[in-house]
């Protein structure tokens, strides 16, 4: 770890567990805005990490930008960092400064914006965020658009996690007015889609690394039969499981996060993302079983990681989306046996495709 | 070794004629909007309205004598009635203990008094039982409760909590397993004994505790003096934990260890089939060769209980394989229909799919926990 990460890795991790209370997230998870956190994280440069500072950024790149987003994870922070970060990347390689604003993006490329009068399904954040970053066909051209939400009415609706999942209804848009850029549609596709599984893979990795330390402390803590329930070996073994799961979802992501920053990633992506996703249901269940009744109430922490695990797995592709992508593109690369796919640098690349 | 045969049941032509009149029922019901499908529906799904339209129907204790309004059915009629209700999701939680087992603990133990009292009004589907067995500091261990009796003049002075006791806001009454004599290390399981508590009566609090999804789902009951005549014991005192496990057997065997998401995996292959998606069907279809399977068990199970058999091992057994393939549907699905789980959800595969991953991990803990029931089986077959 550089010097710089590891003072970033340790004023985030500061900052999340003062600031990030189960009462909070429950709030959240409520309805209300996390306004005072929102403005921590945005004080402490956190929520514009990677992107220049002439561009009004933090600076740092994305390993960095993906080792908070593993926090934010880990503490289930309740706010659109991931969403803005992301989207802030994106405004910031067409040059736009960033606002520090809670803001959205969403990536269509099966519809066509022509305005006035459109609605955008299934919004992270959609209620709380000012803006949302459109990819997808304006008009008929692929575009990236800046979409003020002030005047858009909001249907409410929320993944397992509790985290908003809105349509946003836009009455009247000009859209001629609106901030705009014409892109290359393979290449930004391909862009949205890495980052956006390697935040949310590192959100994961994040959140599994909170599930092992509930777990263990509670296999300390809850005795029965006499004993710390970490006594018995059916138990042990649950431990065990959680500590290796959790291990491999790291060796996945930090390998696909650095291939990502020396612009080598092709096949890690995928297969990060199929091992985390897969990973994620079988940690969270373990936790469960191992917690017992207390770990099924609200009054528990452990819902609010699991939640997120079982919502995150399946945002840009879940094990069985990306296998069968991987699956295409080892069909049309048959000149290559297994071991080839697995060991040959020159692979091509796994289309990212258009849906996510 | 031991034996692992069980018997095979077939249905026979008025049993399946049977079943084709409970489900019209209840399509015809749920058409109508009397309730709507959901997963896990027998655990979390409260109506008094479809409880008594069964108890009408007289699908409720429906094995028990006619004198105590029952129907002097077979339990394989009864079987077939609670899979139908599982199947289609319906919301059966309010009746479904006392129809299950605190019924046929009063037919076992209890006086002719209490059967003439409770029974009856079990039928009607108007009289709901919880179970009180989990305290805070007993959950797998359960023989080290602390909630006490002691005996007074006509009766017993109770008090304790109960903790996860499942719809206490809506029942009755709660067979309650309280501590009668001091804790004895060498005889672990002796010195505890079974109570109907009115949860009306003095001195209870119930108090919910909010499930993960935010639902009021189970309670903690707070028994302070609370006075139980003594025509509220059941059976004998200090039997209390043998009679308890014999209730154990109906609890852990039945359908509801199955179908509990059920209704995600027929909603599921609907959709495949629409999509033409062979391969999804065929994944799916391993699911249902697993299910079909412990179907057979089940149903071999309830046969052997209706002979007086113990089955204590074969209960575990459907139980732990069971609720392993309940929580398997979910997961299997997940990878079949891309699908964002949701509770507010359009869709109902999202809201079928948010209810079995949100209720999933209770399937294995519920009714004693795999770790405590693989005990129970691995004892079973070496001795
Ligand atoms: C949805 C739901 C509804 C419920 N409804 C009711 C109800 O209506 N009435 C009622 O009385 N109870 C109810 N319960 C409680 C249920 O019976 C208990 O959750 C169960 O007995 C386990 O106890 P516990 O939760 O205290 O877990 P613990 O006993 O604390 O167990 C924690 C973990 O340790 C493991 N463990 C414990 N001891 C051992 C051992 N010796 N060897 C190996 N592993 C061990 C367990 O398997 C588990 O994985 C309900 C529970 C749920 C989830």
């Amino acid at each position: 770890m550089s010097e710089m990460l590891e003072y970033i890795v340790d004023a985030t991790n500061k900052i999340l567990k003062k600031n990030v209370t189960k009462e909070l997230i429950d709030a959240s998870e409520q309805g209300e805005w996390s306004g005072k956190l929102w403005n921590t994280l945005v004080e402490a440069g956190l929520v514009s990490i990677g992107i220049d500072e002439e561009l009004n950024g933090t600076e740092g790149d994305a390993i960095d930008a993906f080792a908070v987003l593993r926090l934010a994870g880990k503490y289930a922070a309740p706010v659109p960092i991931f969403e803005t970060i992301i989207a802030g990347w994106l405004l910031a390689d067409q040059q736009v400064e960033t606002t520090y604003q809670p803001t959205s993006f969403i990536m269509d490329w099966e519809s066509d914006l022509t305005g006035p009068e459109f609605v955008l399904k299934q919004v992270p954040w959609g209620r709380h965020v000012s803006q949302v970053v459109y990819i997808g066909n304006v008009n008929g051209r692929a575009k990236l658009i800046l979409l003020p939400t002030a005047d858009a009415e909001v249907k409410q609706n929320q993944n397992i996690a509790g985290e908003p999942l809105d349509d946003l209804h836009f009455r009247s848009i000009d859209m001629e007015a609106l901030t705009q850029f014409e892109v290359e549609k393979e290449d930004l596709a391909e862009k949205v889609l890495n980052i956006g599984v390697l935040g949310k893979s590192a959100m994961m990795a994040g959140a599994m690394e909170q599930v092992l330390e509930l777990s263990v402390f509670y296999a300390n803590e809850r005795q029965q039969f006499g004993r710390p329930i970490g006594k018995f070996q059916a138990v042990q073994h649950h431990l065990a499981a959680l500590s290796s799961e959790t291990a491999v979802v790291l060796a996945a992501l930090n390998y696909a996060v650095a291939s990502f920053e020396d612009g080598t990633i092709k096949e890690e992506l995928p297969l990060a993302k199929m091992k985390i996703s897969e990973a994620a249901g079988a940690v969270a269940g373990i936790a469960h079983q191992l917690h017992g009744a207390i770990g099924m109430t609200h009054e528990h922490q452990l819902h609010q990681v699991t939640r997120r695990l079982w919502a995150w797995r399946e945002d840009f592709g879940n094990e069985m989306h990306w296998a069968k992508k991987l699956a295409k593109e080892y069909v049309d690369q048959n000149e290559l046996t297994l071991w080839d796919f697995i060991t040959e640098e020159k692979r091509g690349n796994v289309h990212a495709g258009s849906i996510i | 070794m031991k034996n692992l045969d069980l018997p095979v049941v077939k249905f026979t032509a008025e049993q399946n004629e049977f079943r084709k009149t409970v489900r019209q029922f209840l399509l015809s019901e749920r058409e109508r909007g009397t309730f709507q499908t959901h997963a896990d529906s027998w655990m979390s799904g409260y109506s008094y309205e479809v409880s008594k339209k069964l108890g009408a129907q007289g699908w409720i204790g429906m094995t028990w004598p006619k004198e105590y309004g029952g129907q002097e059915r077979s339990a394989i009629d009864r079987y077939i009635v609670t899979e139908e209700l599982l199947a289609i999701g319906a919301p059966v939680a309010a009746h479904w203990f006392a129809d299950r087992q605190s019924g046929p603990l009063f037919l076992k133990f209890g006086t002719e008094e209490q059967k003439q009292f409770f029974l009856p009004k079990i039928s009607k589907g108007e009289c709901y039982f919880s179970i009180g067995l989990s305290e805070p500091n007993s959950g797998s261990d359960l023989a080290s409760i602390q909630t006490r009796a002691e005996k007074v003049e006509g009766g017993w002075l109770v008090n304790g909590m109960k903790t996860w006791t499942s719809g206490a806001h809506h029942s009755h009454y709660m067979i309650t397993l309280c501590r009668t004599s001091p804790k004895d290390e060498k005889n672990r399981h002796g010195g505890m004994s079974q109570f109907v508590i009115d949860l009306a009566a003095e001195g209870i609090t119930i108090q919910p505790i909010q499930f993960l999804t935010g639902e009021h789902h189970f309670n903690e009951v707070f028994m302070d003096n609370v006075f139980v005549p003594d025509n509220r014991v059941v059976g004998e005192i200090g039997n209390g934990w043998e009679q308890g496990m014999a209730e154990l057997a109906y609890e852990r065997s039945g359908p509801e260890r199955i179908l509990s998401t059920f209704p995600l995996l027929q909603e599921t292959v609907e959709y495949l089939k629409e999509q033409n998606d062979v391969s999804g069907l065929a994944q799916a279809l391993q699911l249902v060769s697993r299910m079909w399977s412990l179907r057979n068990m089940s149903i071999g199970v309830a046969q052997m209980l209706e002979e007086g058999e113990d089955v204590s091992l074969a209960a575990s057994l459907v139980k732990d394989l069971g609720t392993k393939l309940e929580q398997a549907v979910a997961e299997t699905v997940r990878l079949l229909v891309e699908t964002k789980p949701s509770v507010t959800s359009e869709r109902l595969i999202d809201r079928l799919m948010a209810e079995s991953v949100l209720h999933g991990p209770g399937f294995t803990l519920r009714g004693g926990t795999t770790e405590i029931l693989r005990g129970i089986v691995a004892k079973g077959v070496l001795a």
